[in-house]
């Protein structure tokens, strides 16, 4: 497997810690709070 | 973007430990890289891009 | 035509019920008119009381009566010469021009407050020819009409908080792990 190739190291920990920020940013600015907001929104208007 | 709005999420404050993570983690796996690097079997690998030696072309 | 009959009969025209119920005054306008029509009943009032007190004197029966001829001449001579005292009606003119400037002012305010009640009215009937279906709402929609709510999320993310209490009630669970 060249997976395990020591030769690739760095690379594979370069782009699996940079995927795992990004994935963790774009979520927790962008994606999650519209959940909350969304549940937000309809605990309202249901109680309006 | 994409027509989300950015929230003002914390960012730092809960993930630094797992900043300080990532750079040790990154730090190791390096050393660990070059160390192998360094093995008698990696140096003559011909796979081995860093190989200082002249390639023989692999085929 | 004398300036207190053109008075009478210019007040005689004023239809009453119809400046108090047909113009949708406000009730300040109102009872400010109803004071200035007492005033003016009250005044014409007392006029035509004053005008019936006076005594109407017969001097050819008192030159008759006397015998002093020159008594009587005297009398007439008095009550001839005798002249109502004229009021200086420029005081009163100003205290009106007053009135008028404060009452002119009133329904220019009055009038302000109803353009800015149509406008309202007419953002409120646009709000809802552009109504859409209750199923239709989006959640971006209702945030740009409660501002506030958008508010609570960001307070929320902000305190780490990603739960809505009381959803879950309502709304069941359906995540499936």
């Amino acid at each position: 497997m060249p997976q395990l190739q020591a030769f690739y190291f760095v690379n594979q920990i370069t782009f699996a810690l940079v995927a795992l920020f990004t994935i963790t940013y774009v979520m927790s600015v962008y994606v999650l709070p519209y959940f909350v907001q969304l549940f937000v929104t309809r605990v309202y208007i249901t109680k309006l | 973007m994409f027509g989300l709005r950015a929230w003002p999420t914390p960012i730092v404050k809960p993930l630094w430990p797992f900043m300080i993570g990532s750079a040790l983690t990154f730090a190791g796996v390096w050393k660990l890289q070059n160390v192998a690097l360094q093995s008698e079997e990696a140096r003559n690998d011909p796979k081995n891009p860093f190989a200082k030696t002249a390639k023989s072309g692999g085929h | 035509m004398s300036a207190a009959t053109r008075t009478a009969s210019a007040s005689a025209q004023v239809d009453w019920s119809k400046i108090y119920t047909g113009l949708g005054l406000g009730k300040q306008t109102i009872t400010s008119l109803q004071e200035f029509r007492a005033r003016h009943t009250t005044a014409l009032n007392r006029n035509s009381a004053l005008k019936a007190t006076t005594p109407e004197i017969d001097l050819s029966h008192y030159k008759g009566l006397l015998k002093d001829q020159s008594a009587v001449q005297n009398a007439e001579k008095v009550l001839r010469e005798f002249k109502a005292v004229d009021y200086d009606v420029t005081k009163f003119n100003s205290a009106v021009d007053a009135f008028k400037g404060k009452a002119v002012e009133a329904a220019k305010a009055t009038l302000k407050k109803i353009e800015t009640e149509e406008g309202s009215l007419k953002d409120t009937l646009a709000n809802i020819q552009e109504a859409r279906p209750f199923e239709d709402l989006t959640v971006t929609e209702v945030a740009k009409a409660r501002p506030e709510i958008s508010k609570a999320v960001e307070t929320m993310i902000q305190k780490g908080k990603w739960t809505v209490p009381g959803y879950r009630e309502k709304f069941g669970e359906f995540s499936l792990m």
